[in-house]
């Protein structure tokens, strides 16, 4: 069975709602199970449709899962199991709106299972309004798949996964939590949360806030242009965090040789570094630099060490700046 | 012509739209009528003072409303049968035809009945009508139509708009990033030089990637760049 074939068979299963899965599992690839189906119901005024799928590995374990979801939530855990298992639930304000709104799955022979949801035309069916519709898919991955989601205007979640994630989100909020692997998120006018996060993080949110709770990997890296960043319990080696027009203020441990660069352009930086040996400070302060070093012009760099000269390469780097507002440095040991 | 007669024409007398000989009387009734001539100035002032208004751009909504109504309306008439189309067609010359064969046929009734009365009875009694059964008949309303939900743009026209506006966004932000990354270097040197090659280069990215999650991506890394170089962290490094 080719595999446009397979591709229109597990669609027209998913689009109808029903059972959404294929007849005959491609040989080479993950197949969908049948699961229990569900049909339209009405309620509060909207048709609520349910439906469920399973796919199953094939001959190669599902070693990645692409999702995107512009018409909904996206929320993804990780389980010990090796299948991939969907929930998909539509909202609509008619039947004929529910007809339009799809969910098509290709299970790759390379072991990606990919979800995607549209919604068709109106054509000649009546309009309907972005905010009377939705689909929100609960998905169930293996813990060592790699998870690839990209939302809209509804929130993306992914939870319990080994293998990181790449995120991307329109106006819709990233969460991130109990992640094993590097995770990249992106999004525009969204916050992003990540929180017990043991691997490389890379963020950027343009209009959004970052908030970091307990991340210990190689490399932090987050940036916003403009919103806050905030984090605590923060161990990395290496942690770069820049705001163009937001506030900064983090609680991170210093690693040995690990370096700190927190850059606010117009916003407030406040730093507080627990530190085992000793810390190379440099600060530059557009507005008041707060800190035990000696006093600072604004506007000038100046540099400090802080903490006791520990083990051969256990010492760290800190950079801290804000052009135009204040930069505060607290040591704690 | 009187005032009152001249005053009910002003306006349209100012528009031009009336005929030669009536414009004439009323010229003529502005020249010796200060009353009437002073009404007329003033209402001169105000028609050019609103035509030097800025003529207001309607919503962009009404906009889709208006044309959400015009498509349903042509899905409505393409429903219809070609029975139902050609009735619709002929829907404004029917009442004209129906009282003219009305009128032909009240014609011959007349006739018909004047040519047969010596042979007719006498007429009948015609039952009279129950009151309050003709008065149900008149006041009870008839069924109110369904109500019309109000029209709405479509969720693919709202996708589509939340595109651009996000890609409106990006440009915003980098033209921003842009003018400050560009202070930070200066005008003309090896680090500037290398650095508007790199945003070209990154610009060509955006432009080249289809819409989408590789667009959103393109744009995401050069605004990392370009807050990067606004920050001063990559300047320093394009300078090394």
């Amino acid at each position: 069975m080719s595999r446009l074939a397979r591709l229109l068979i597990v669609a027209a299963g998913l689009a109808a709602g029903g059972v959404a899965a294929a007849d005959s599992p491609p040989p080479a690839s993950p197949a969908p199970a049948p699961a229990e189906p569900v049909g339209p119901v009405e309620r509060d005024g909207e048709v609520v449709e349910r439906a469920e799928l399973t796919v199953a590995p094939s001959k190669r374990p599902i070693r990645s899962v692409v999702i995107d979801n512009q018409l909904g939530d996206i929320k993804v855990e990780g389980h010990d199991g090796d299948v991939v298992s969907i929930v998909s639930v539509k909202h609509a304000p008619d039947p004929a709106t529910l007809e339009r709104m799809r969910v098509t799955l290709v299970p790759d022979p390379d072991g990606t299972v990919r979800l995607t949801t549209n919604i068709a035309d109106a054509r000649e069916r009546r309009p309907a309004a972005l905010a009377t519709l939705r689909i929100d898919l609960t998905i169930r991955v293996p813990r060592s798949a790699r998870v690839e989601g990209r939302v809209g205007r509804g929130s993306l979640e992914v939870a319990n996964v080994d293998a990181g994630a790449e995120l991307d989100a329109g106006a819709g909020k990233i969460a991130v939590r109990n992640v094993a692997g590097a995770v990249r998120a992106r999004s525009v006018d969204g916050d992003q949360r990540f929180e017990d996060v043991f691997g490389s993080i890379e963020a950027h949110a343009i209009d959004g806030d970052v908030a970091l709770d307990t991340v210990r990997g190689a490399a932090l890296d987050a940036q916003v242009y403009d919103g806050d960043i905030e984090g605590r319990h923060i161990a990395s080696r290496e942690v770069r965090l820049y705001a163009i027009r937001g506030n900064i203020r983090v609680a991170t441990e210093s690693q040995p040789g690990g370096v700190i660069v927190v850059t606010s352009l117009r916003g407030k930086v406040d730093v507080h570094v627990r530190a085992i040996g000793r810390l190379a400070v440099r600060a530059r302060a557009g507005g008041t630099l707060s800190w035990a070093g000696p006093a600072a012009t604004p506007g000038r760099w100046i540099d400090s060490q802080f903490g006791q000269a520990g083990q051969a390469g256990s010492n760290g780097s800190v950079r801290l700046e804000s052009r135009y507002g204040d930069v505060a440095f607290t040591l704690l040991q | 012509m009187t005032c009152r007669e001249a005053q009910a024409r002003l306006t349209a007398y100012l528009d031009g739209e009336l005929d030669g000989s009536t414009a004439s009387a009323i010229r003529g009734h502005l020249r010796v009528c200060d009353d009437c001539r002073h009404a007329a100035e003033d209402h001169a002032a105000i028609r050019d003072s609103l035509a030097g208004l800025a003529r207001p751009e309607p919503p962009p909504a009404i906009w889709d409303g208006v044309m959400a109504k015009l498509g349903e309306a042509e899905i409505a008439d393409s429903r219809r049968s070609r029975w139902s189309r050609l009735l619709h067609r002929l829907r404004p010359h029917l009442l004209p035809a129906s009282l003219a064969v009305g009128a032909c046929a009240a014609a011959a009734v007349i006739v018909h009945v004047r040519q047969d009365e010596p042979r007719r009875a006498a007429p009948q009694a015609v039952a009279p009508i129950d009151p309050a059964e003709r008065g149900a008949t008149d006041l009870v309303p008839p069924p109110a139509p369904p109500p019309i939900p109000p029209v709405t743009r479509d969720a693919t026209i709202e996708l589509a708009a939340e595109t651009e506006r996000i890609d409106a966004r990006y440009r915003e932000v980098a033209a921003d990033l842009l003018g400050q990354a560009r202070e930070q270097l200066g005008e003309k040197s090896a680090a500037r030089r290398r650095f508007d090659r790199e945003v070209a280069g990154l610009e060509r990215a955006v432009l080249a990637a289809p819409a989408g999650k590789a667009r959103d991506r393109a744009w995401h890394a050069l605004i990392t760049f370009l807050e990067r170089a606004a920050i001063g962290e990559l300047v320093a490094q394009v300078r090394r």
